[in-house]
């Protein structure tokens, strides 16, 4: 184990790091950083840095954490079912992501499209849907960063939950979004290098033979070497209905399409996802498998990952190990804070409390927004930790809260007969359904309803399937009962960039002064 | 970008974006757990090559591609 100053250590070079390189950034700019740049990164980023974003806000602590549990636990189907089952969301989102730029080309947030295209009520329910999305993603990665840094340095849990957000809270709120991707692109290849050290010094180590003749000898053999393996199935359903709400409904993912160029959006997320595949898929096979198939004595699977680094390469795989998961940490954080921002500042803001704010205003809001969501997300993180709430939860629950908002968001995007109530109706009462099933049958499975028998697998299993069914049938239900139609060529032009809205209230004050 | 080209991207990401997932969730898993195969040595030797070498081209064209861009972007504005 690693000593308690080296996780200190690590939260500051890394921190600082970041810090100083988006103030280097910053100086070296030629223009002035306003507000609609601090939202958009100008919406001209390319193909290879979107889908490098992609990859780095798709890759928590639990993509790295969990899949190695699932790969030690369910054998070769729990690695395929977590990268299988978390990157069709990031492929189909592309197809959502190219309506978004031919629909709404000037828009800032989903949600702000939302507005447009529903009434109030559904754009209010949406959003909270995206703020509760994003503090459950947030509190995920804090959770995942603490409980490494923990397991790995002996440091203390509620400290580092609490440190962890002010190292990526301080560029963002500098730098903005193009702080975040660039931040996202260096955190992405060092990932991909750290792993393939990791995978290359398994296979040197131990071999391909070693590994499979253990993995034949174990007691659970039967499913350790086949698709076959049941546990493993569940596990890759929820994982797929679970994930569809962390992309879906989850502003940073929009956010990535709005600041790609028009011919990038699309693409980057194609790309995007079939490059974040290898990363569940290699770090649970080299890692999460390997360690079941020689052996390794490991108390909790979520940590079988930092566990079977350091039985590698020692000392040095440990630090390498956390050196990976705190990129992880540090670019979903980023990610996640700016999201949050721009829903606050476009959708609360300058909707509803200051319609009028200039882009230095604006500007000033968005820092102050990041900096305060950046330090409550980390007390939040501590509260969760207290009530004794883990990764695990957390990560199976989370598609009950927030996909009840998946189908009716999305039909509402790409279907002209998407209805207001059948919108809000099916989002609302899938979630509510959904938690519902969930309590009642880990009541009826288990015989109580407390944190151990919510979070197995067929209670997980059957509130996650009841909010798709549920919001499904009700939207789409509506629509086609209701008969509406929508015109999406008449909002088109409603949605204005923040400089554009600036130019306009120049224009209006120039006017009335003559 | 004008309209159509971005109706035409459409058009395509949703065939790739619905092959892939038709292939990732349904074919290749369908099959095997319908069979219920147990992956010999050699298949699990490959298995894993599979896992090495897609991290790896994974990693390169992630790391590369932006410079690429960022290269041609340049020389372009220069050009213009």
């Amino acid at each position: 184990m690693l000593s308690t100053s080296t996780g200190y250590l690590i939260l500051f070079i890394f921190g600082s790091f970041f810090t100083i390189l988006t103030i280097v950034m910053q100086r070296r700019r030629k223009t002035a950083m306003t507000a609609e740049q601090f939202s958009t990164a100008g919406r001209n980023v390319g193909v290879g840095l979107a889908s490098a974003s992609i990859i780095a806000a798709w890759t928590w602590a639990a993509t790295l954490m969990m899949s190695s549990s699932t790969g030690f636990q369910y054998g070769i189907s729990g690695p395929y079912w977590y990268a299988a089952g978390a990157c069709i969301q990031v492929l189909l989102f592309a197809i959502v992501a190219i309506h978004l730029k031919r629909k709404a080309p000037k828009a800032h947030t989903f949600l702000e499209f939302i507005g447009k295209r529903f009434d109030k009520k559904n754009h209010k329910l949406m959003m909270v849907f995206a703020l509760m999305t994003n503090i459950i993603v947030t509190s995920m990665v804090i959770l995942g960063g603490a409980i490494a840094l923990n397991s790995l340095t002996g440091m203390n849990i509620y400290i580092a939950a609490f440190l962890i957000p002010l190292t990526f809270t301080i560029y963002t709120m500098i730098g903005g979004l193009k702080a975040s991707f660039i931040a996202d692109y260096l955190n992405t290849v060092m990932i991909f290098v750290i792993l393939t050290i990791f995978a290359a010094a398994v296979y040197m180590q131990f071999g391909v033979q070693t590994v499979y003749e253990g993995l034949r000898s174990l007691p659970e053999s039967q499913q350790m070497l086949t698709m076959g393996s049941i546990p493993g199935l569940l596990f890759g359903m929820i994982n797929i209905i679970g994930n569809f709400g962390t992309v879906f409904v989850d502003q940073s993912y929009w956010q990535r399409a709005i600041a790609s160029k028009d011919s990038a959006a699309s693409k980057a997320y194609i790309y995007g996802g079939i490059a974040w595949f290898s990363i569940p898929f290699a770090i649970a096979t080299f890692l999460g498998v390997t360690a079941a198939g020689l052996g390794l004595n490991v108390g909790d699977p979520d940590a079988s990952a930092p566990l079977m680094a350091a039985h590698v390469l020692g000392t040095v795989g440990s630090i390498l190990f956390l050196v990976m998961l705190f990129m992880a940490v540090m670019s979903t954080g980023a990610a996640e804070l700016t999201a949050i921002t721009n829903i606050i500042v476009t959708d609360i803001y300058r909707k509803s409390i200051n319609p009028l704010a200039s882009s230095a205003k604006t500007l000033k809001v968005s820092r102050i927004v990041t900096l305060s969501f950046g330090l409550a997300m980390g007390v939040f993180s501590v509260l969760l930790f207290s009530i004794g709430i883990g990764l695990g939860f957390v990560y199976m629950a989370m598609g009950i809260f927030v996909s009840g908002a998946v189908i009716p968001l999305t039909i509402g995007l790409l279907w002209k007969r998407a209805t207001n109530n059948g919108c809000f109706w099916g989002a609302l009462l899938g979630m509510v359904s959904g938690v519902t099933v969930w309590n009642v049958s880990a009541y009826v499975m288990h015989g109580a309803i407390n944190v151990e028998s919510l979070g197995h697998l067929h209670s997980m299993l059957f509130g996650n399937l009841t909010v798709f069914i549920v919001s499904g049938v009700i939207s789409i239900g509506h629509a086609l009962m209701s008969n509406e139609q929508f015109d999406f060529e008449a909002m088109k032009d409603s949605f204005k960039s923040f400089d554009d809205e600036q130019e306009e209230l120049i224009v209006v004050a120039k006017k009335e002064v003559v | 970008m004008n309209d159509k080209q971005l109706i035409k991207d459409a058009k395509l990401c949703t065939r790739w974006a619905l092959a892939l997932t038709f292939i990732l969730i349904f074919a290749f898993p369908g099959v095997m757990f319908v069979t219920g195969y147990n992956y010999s040595l050699q298949f699990f030797q490959g298995w894993t090559y599979l896992a090495f070498i897609w991290l790896v081209t994974a990693g390169i064209y992630t790391a590369v591609r932006p410079w690429v861009e960022y290269f041609l972007e340049k020389k372009r504005s220069e050009n213009v």
